[in-house]
């Protein structure tokens, strides 16, 4: 390693500590042997700004991103929460967008969280937005591929999910919370009281460029998720039966009026045939 | 190589295309001579980020800028990076493209900053020969832009504009020669602007950015939040009159205002270019000795008011993830 890529690789770790380097021993000597500082700046002064914007910047990322966890954890444990998940695990993407990436699951280690469930869950559900806000557009689903489909092919038939989609199954009604929560905070009044535990199946989806939560019914979530899997049609709903217990026949019964909400909507954007 | 601007065109005055202005612009289509937009809003390949860069591409003149290149840093540029990069400059077709002397981050993070350089010998071939083959990846000439700073190291054996200087000549690339950073570094650093702006070769400048900035006393941040310091336009005009017509930009990226204001700044811009390219035909300078004294002090003064700190993300909000 170079002598710069050296001095880059510490100073790049000290940007992400915590703690204001100006009160850190380790960081001010680090400072006076490597840095100049000014006639109006220590050589640690000047580090700790470019420390000072590295949380700042990130920080005022999250909060845009992940209003609905703001709002369940408040000020003092949302700090301590994305102080510590910054601290922990290095924003690797160029993409602002994708520095939440590893929030919910970083959540899920965090003992001292309060309603450690409900955050993770508000956390997957919102970075479904930001995964499919910018997903890659697709063309909706042909009407003539489709008629032009065989009877008997359809049992094989794998239905091609759109990038844009996120399944989620979740035990709280974070939909409702979440616009509650940004009204709340939008309003300047207090957070409204979170709700006792309430499953719910959704399809987070963009389209026509804006970002949707459909609640599903569970048994055509099911379907869908093996579905979006890549299991042919035929095999996805013995799979769906298997899980739901819910018999075959009856989720049969149910497909068509499925299959026209979920290719209306754009969930599905293709039907690939001689699936073997 | 002595030709101006390196063959590239003189684009005239642009501004920034940020989020906020999006509806407007798009809807009112006011003429700009060319907009610039900050390459990794538009690198997501799907959703509302295409959808507005295609109506940006449809509207106006497009140039492109990054800022996560990180070119001076330990690792090389990621090559889906590159590869996303390009695809891009195919889409936008834009005349040149351009980073930073800077590196952003160390060891596979990213710390979303332009953090500066120490100004060795080793880097200036580092980045030479990475600037000399990403140019030829791309496919289009390649610029480079003096970014602000707020730390100096005992490493560095070269000024700022020396380093500068040497790695465009060395890889034969574009500087983008941002006037703002200029002062705001030279205050920072108790440098010379006045000696800064003189010293970087004027026929490597393809682009100049202008921008506002917020002094904090001790230091001043490269907020883009505010109008554009007299100073700073003192050195721009001070730049033109050696490099001749360049593509300006006006670059407003926080506190973003009303698109009149943003107007109004483009028209002052193009009444201090007129100044200087008249000067600069009657090889005058409109800064005499005592004005080019005013700008150095500026750069050493230290201000009564001091504003409140506060973060800033090159490039602006980004697009609002917006739920149906
Ligand atoms: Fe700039």
């Amino acid at each position: 390693m170079s002598d710069e890529a050296a001095l880059q690789t510490r100073i790049a770790a000290f940007l992400r500590r915590r703690r204001d380097l100006a009160t850190d021993d380790e960081a001010r000597r680090f400072a006076e042997t490597h840095l100049t500082g000014s006639a109006r700046l220590s050589p640690v002064e000047q580090l700790e700004i470019y420390r000072e914007q590295f949380y700042l910047r990130h920080t005022a990322s999250l909060v845009e991103d992940f209003p609905g966890v703001g709002g369940i954890l408040g000020q003092a444990d949302w700090d301590r929460l994305v102080w510590d998940f910054l601290a922990t695990s290095a924003p690797t993407s160029y993409d602002l967008a994708e520095l939440g990436a590893g929030l919910a699951d970083f959540a899920g280690t965090r003992d001292w969280l309060p309603e450690r469930d409900l955050v993770v869950e508000m956390a997957r559900f919102e970075y479904a937005h930001l995964e499919v806000f910018a997903a890659p557009d697709s063309a909706p689903l042909d009407p003539a591929k489709l008629a032009a489909v065989p009877e008997d092919a359809w049992e094989r038939a794998r239905l091609q999910p759109d990038t844009g989609l996120r399944l989620l199954a979740l035990e709280y009604p974070v939909v409702e919370l979440r616009t509650r929560l940004i009204q709340a905070r939008d309003d300047g009044t207090d957070a409204p009281p979170l709700p006792a535990p309430k499953r719910v199946f959704l399809a987070v989806h963009r389209r026509n460029l804006g970002v949707f939560h459909d609640e599903l019914e569970p048994d055509a979530f099911v379907l869908l998720e093996h579905v979006a899997r890549g299991e042919p049609l035929g095999l996805a709903c013995e799979s769906a039966a298997r899980d739901t217990g819910v018999s075959v026949e009856s989720l049969g019964a149910k497909l068509e009026r499925w299959f026209a909400e979920w290719s209306g909507r754009g969930y599905v954007v293709d039907v690939v045939l001689n699936a073997t | 190589m002595n030709e101006a601007r390196r063959g590239l065109p003189d684009l005239g005055i642009g501004v920034g295309l940020r989020v906020p202005h999006y509806k407007r612009l798009f809807a009112e289509r006011p003429p700009i001579d060319f907009v610039e937009i900050i390459s990794e809003n538009f690198m997501a390949v799907g959703g509302k980020p295409r959808h507005h860069l295609e109506r940006a591409l449809a509207t106006y003149r497009v140039v492109q800028h990054g800022v996560s290149l990180g070119i001076g840093g330990p690792e090389e540029p990621g090559r889906a990076y590159l590869e996303r990069l390009r695809e891009l400059v195919r889409q936008t077709q834009t005349p040149w493209v351009s980073d930073h002397f800077c590196w952003c981050g160390a060891g596979g993070a990213h710390l979303h900053d332009l953090l500066p350089l120490p100004f060795t010998r080793n880097l200036v071939q580092t980045i030479a020969d990475r600037a000399r083959r990403l140019e030829d990846f791309l496919g289009v000439p390649f610029a480079l832009e003096n970014a602000s700073s707020y730390l100096t190291y005992r490493s560095s054996v070269l000024a700022e504009w020396e380093f500068i200087a040497e790695i465009a000549e060395r890889a034969d690339i574009g500087i983008l020669f941002d006037v703002n950073n200029v002062f705001v570094t030279a205050y920072n650093h108790g440098l010379d602007p006045i000696q800064f702006v003189e010293s970087v070769p004027p026929e490597r400048i393809v682009q100049i950015h202008l921008a506002g900035h917020t002094n904090l006393g001790t230091h001043i941040i490269d907020t883009h939040d505010a109008h554009v310091i007299e100073p700073v336009w003192d050195l721009y005009r001070l730049t033109l009159e050696r490099t001749g017509p360049v593509s300006t930009l006006i670059e407003w990226d926080d506190q973003i205002p009303e698109l009149e204001v943003l107007f109004a700044e483009v028209e002052r811009a193009r009444r201090e270019r007129d100044r200087a390219l008249a000067a600069r035909l009657t090889g005058t300078s409109s800064l005499d000795a005592p004005a080019r004294e005013g700008v150095r002090k500026a750069a050493r003064a230290r201000p009564q008011a001091v504003a409140a700190r506060h973060g800033w993300t090159q490039g602006g909000p980004r697009e609002p993830v917006t739920s149906a």
